[in-house]
């Protein structure tokens, strides 16, 4: 018996071990809060087309579920730069993303064992990550000789492509931003003057506090969830103007006085509505059609542009809402936003380089961009398709455009993912009151700074 | 045959054998190769790895001890993993012991219809673990889960957040645990049946009444089987991670409360590409385990009762 059970012992270690591998295969993917635009289906589509003769056939990877309209989008882009093109001929390949991040481990794989696709559709938050690792083809020089400049883009967008050693190592395409969504029906119940939103706040706590509604003991209405949907510690962070990331010393500065105050105010709605009450509340919020805000469960949300276009007018065509930038404090805080969105790149290792650079910097030329963007409901990075007029045609939408310029980027730093990792607990911590804003945030400081020590040598 | 085969030539025998042992090594090939390439390569490169940076995309590089020291000296969640986790085993195992037994003892009555029962506990055993997370996240949904409501209807309680507050996510879950104890009950119910029936007719003719039985027949009776139990169930509450993962969506929230250490792994390796932190991490899950196991075995001397012996 004893030797049975040791090697049945070892024998689940060694799978513990192994397993790593073996989970791979089976993860849903993470529930940002954001729709997101792959499918959790690990199957692998290859279109492939027979190529004309004499031309170069290259792979494009992309993460979008076949027959969505994202894929189907960049298909016809696709399309259009084979027919143009007398040499190259580009093959649409699916590639899904895996587990709790947004990129594809099929394509990690691919760059370790040297057989990388030529180009491929990559979230531009992990850009400076990977080239940190050695994994993406510069581009400076390319760009260089074809004229795209860093002028051509809202900053934000430039910052994350090129936030390695301030080379060139992806062309931004697609993004986002985020503000207040204010149900209009709900602050004129609460007796409150929907023409005149809050601007600093104070004032938005208190439009916060009247629209907070119970039956007896129990809460109908959260006025406003900090936390709920994108209220990130980045989101507040940059509104409270914190700065996570101190550029001279090369260090992450999360425990920025100006973060704490942010946190402090999150932490606030926990001790004010009570977190076990909200927490509890949360647990029925639903998704597209039973989404809180539609439900009126969320008077106030803190979301994305793209909820316009896969929430609202797919679910409530007729609900009333306005949008504003989220008001900041009174004392030494900013109109901000954060933008994040993908792009293209060449990975380090492909055989065709050339190829590679001439679809993917076709593909996102200004006029493809414009027109993904409106077929899909996305916002364009450069400054001269987000001019296209129907970008402004939905008047909240138009608010989110106006945001462009002045949205910040999350650090573009190798250790990206790490510190979004940490910020994301660091925030659960604070807003269930296990530890206070300064705490949390000085041990996220200092672990983040200890994790760039790999990349400082 | 065998007089046909020692009449041959002694060097002939010889290359038979050997041509059996090779016939044998090449129908086993498959096997050894598996065991090579996927259990014993993996194994030795995971230690290997554990004393590196390694995030795929390059080459790992030697960084000596540093995961390991990191992980006692500045790692808060590393801690609050392993918090976790023995917290879970602490609570899960003795209580899905106790509960164990009796579902097998009731089970090994002889009342009518007593495999149906069998079957109706050992059922929830084949629901696989994600739709057993989904599942009870609905059970435990503080505003529309079916428990809250029976909870109000029944007894006027206010339930609790359940999964969604931090003090009562773990025994939550260790409730989860309890729903599939079948597989155990099943490994009880065949050490209960071979419980030789002279030692209760004894125990009876000596006056012992049912508790007095079970007490001193049926429990030492099934210690081996106990103890077996116990090892398996101690491996596996190290290695918890599927229903937790699904709950939480591998973040193990809320504060941290469900982050056990087997996601924390999970999360190093595949979330942050820290393939050497993750590897330091499994080794030292394995000692756990092997240490732990051991001194359960250990102890077995003076608790568990072999019948034969």
């Amino acid at each position: 018996m004893s030797k049975a059970i040791t090697r049945r012992a070892l024998l689940q270690q060694a799978a513990a071990t192994t397993g790593v591998v073996v989970l791979m295969a089976c993860q849903p993917a993470q529930p940002a809060g954001k729709p997101t635009e792959q499918a959790p289906k690990p199957t692998e589509v290859k279109q492939a087309e027979p190529a004309p003769a004499g031309k170069l056939v290259i792979d494009f990877w992309d993460p979008s579920t076949p027959e969505s309209a994202w894929a189907k989008s960049k298909k016809a882009i696709l399309d259009d730069f084979n027919a143009q093109s007398e040499k190259i001929q580009v093959n649409m390949v699916f590639k899904p993303t895996t587990g709790q991040t947004q990129m594809s481990e099929a394509l990690l794989t691919a760059i370790a064992g040297g057989t990388p696709p030529d180009s491929a559709y990559f979230d531009r938050f992990i850009v400076p990550t990977w080239a940190a690792e050695n994994s993406l083809t510069d581009l400076t020089e390319l760009a260089n000789a074809a004229g795209i400049k860093a002028e051509d883009y809202f900053p934000f967008a430039w910052k994350e492509a090129s936030g390695w050693k301030g080379r060139l190592w992806a062309l931004p395409h697609d993004t986002d931003d985020r503000a207040v969504y204010i149900n209009v029906e709900k602050a004129q119940k609460a007796g409150l003057d929907i023409n005149n939103p809050p601007k600093y706040v104070d004032e938005f706590d208190q439009w916060a506090e009247a629209m907070f509604e119970y039956e007896g003991p129990r809460l109908i209405t959260a006025g406003f969830i900090p936390w709920a949907q994108q209220g990130w510690i980045y989101s507040y962070g940059f509104t409270w103007n914190g700065k996570f990331f101190d550029e001279e010393k090369q260090q992450v500065t999360a425990n920025d006085p100006r973060i704490v105050a942010a946190c402090e105010w999150m932490a606030s709605y926990s001790k004010k509505y009570d977190i076990a009450t909200i927490d509890s509340f949360s647990q029925a919020f639903g998704q597209e059609a039973q989404e809180p805000f539609v439900m009126g469960q969320l008077a106030m949300t803190y979301d994305g542009d793209w909820r316009i276009a896969s929430v609202q007018e797919r679910y409530a065509p007729d609900m009333e809402y306005i949008v504003i930038p989220m008001p900041y404090p009174k004392d030494g805080g900013r109109v901000a936003t954060w933008a994040g969105g993908w792009s293209l790149v060449i990975p380090r290792g492909a055989k065709n380089v050339d190829a590679g650079w001439e679809f993917i910097s076709f593909f996102t030329n200004v006029e493809n961009m414009v027109k993904f963007c409106v077929e899909t409901s996305h916002i364009p990075t450069r400054v001269e398709s987000a001019k296209d007029p129907r970008f402004r045609e939905n008047k909240w939408h138009a608010v989110f455009m106006d945001l462009l310029p002045i949205a910040d980027a999350r650090p573009p730093l190798p250790i990206g993912q790490f510190l979004w990792t940490a910020l994301a607990e660091a925030r659960d911590l604070i807003v269930h009151l296990t530890k206070t804003p300064q705490e949390a945030l000085d041990d996220v400081t200092k672990r983040a700074n200890e994790e760039m020590k790999k990349y400082q040598s | 045959m065998m007089a046909e085969a020692s009449a041959l030539p002694r060097r002939l025998l010889r290359t038979q054998r050997q041509r059996n042992i090779v016939n044998g090594l090449l129908f086993a090939a498959p096997w050894i190769l598996g065991l090579l390439l996927f259990y014993v390569y993996p194994i030795f490169s995971s230690l290997y790895y554990s004393f590196c940076d390694y995030s795929i995309l390059q080459a790992p590089k030697w960084a000596g001890i540093r995961n390991y020291l990191t992980l006692f000296t500045n790692d808060e969640k590393f801690i609050k993993s392993i918090y976790n986790t023995l917290y879970y085993a602490f609570f899960a195992l003795p209580l899905g012991l106790v509960w164990g037994v009796s579902i097998a003892l009731l089970l090994n009555m002889k009342v009518k219809g007593v495999s149906v029962y069998r079957t109706i506990y050992f059922l929830p055993v084949l629901v696989p673990d994600v739709a057993l997370g989904i599942l009870w996240l609905w059970v435990f949904n503080p505003q529309l889960g079916i428990l809250n409501a029976l909870l109000w209807k029944w007894f006027h309680i206010v339930g609790p957040g359940w999964l969604s507050d931090p003090a009562w996510a773990k025994p939550s879950v260790i409730i989860i645990s309890l729903w599939g104890v079948g597989q155990a009950v099943v490994i009880y119910l065949a050490g209960l049946q071979d419980v030789p029936q002279e030692l209760y007719d004894a125990a009876e003719v000596d006056g012992a009444n049912a508790w007095q039985r079970i007490r001193n027949v049926t429990i030492p009776m099934i210690t081996p089987v106990i103890l077996f139990n116990l090892i398996i169930g101690l491996i596996g509450a190290f290695q918890y991670f599927t229903t937790a993962y699904v709950i939480t969506t591998g973040d193990g929230r809320p504060a941290l409360s469900l982050m056990f250490y087997a996601m924390y792994l999970y999360q190093n390796a595949f979330v942050l590409y820290k393939m050497g932190y993750a590897s330091a991490m499994a080794w030292l899950l394995f000692l756990a385990a092997v240490i732990s196991s051991y001194a359960l075995f250990r102890s077995s001397a003076r608790w568990v009762y072999y019948g034969g012996q």
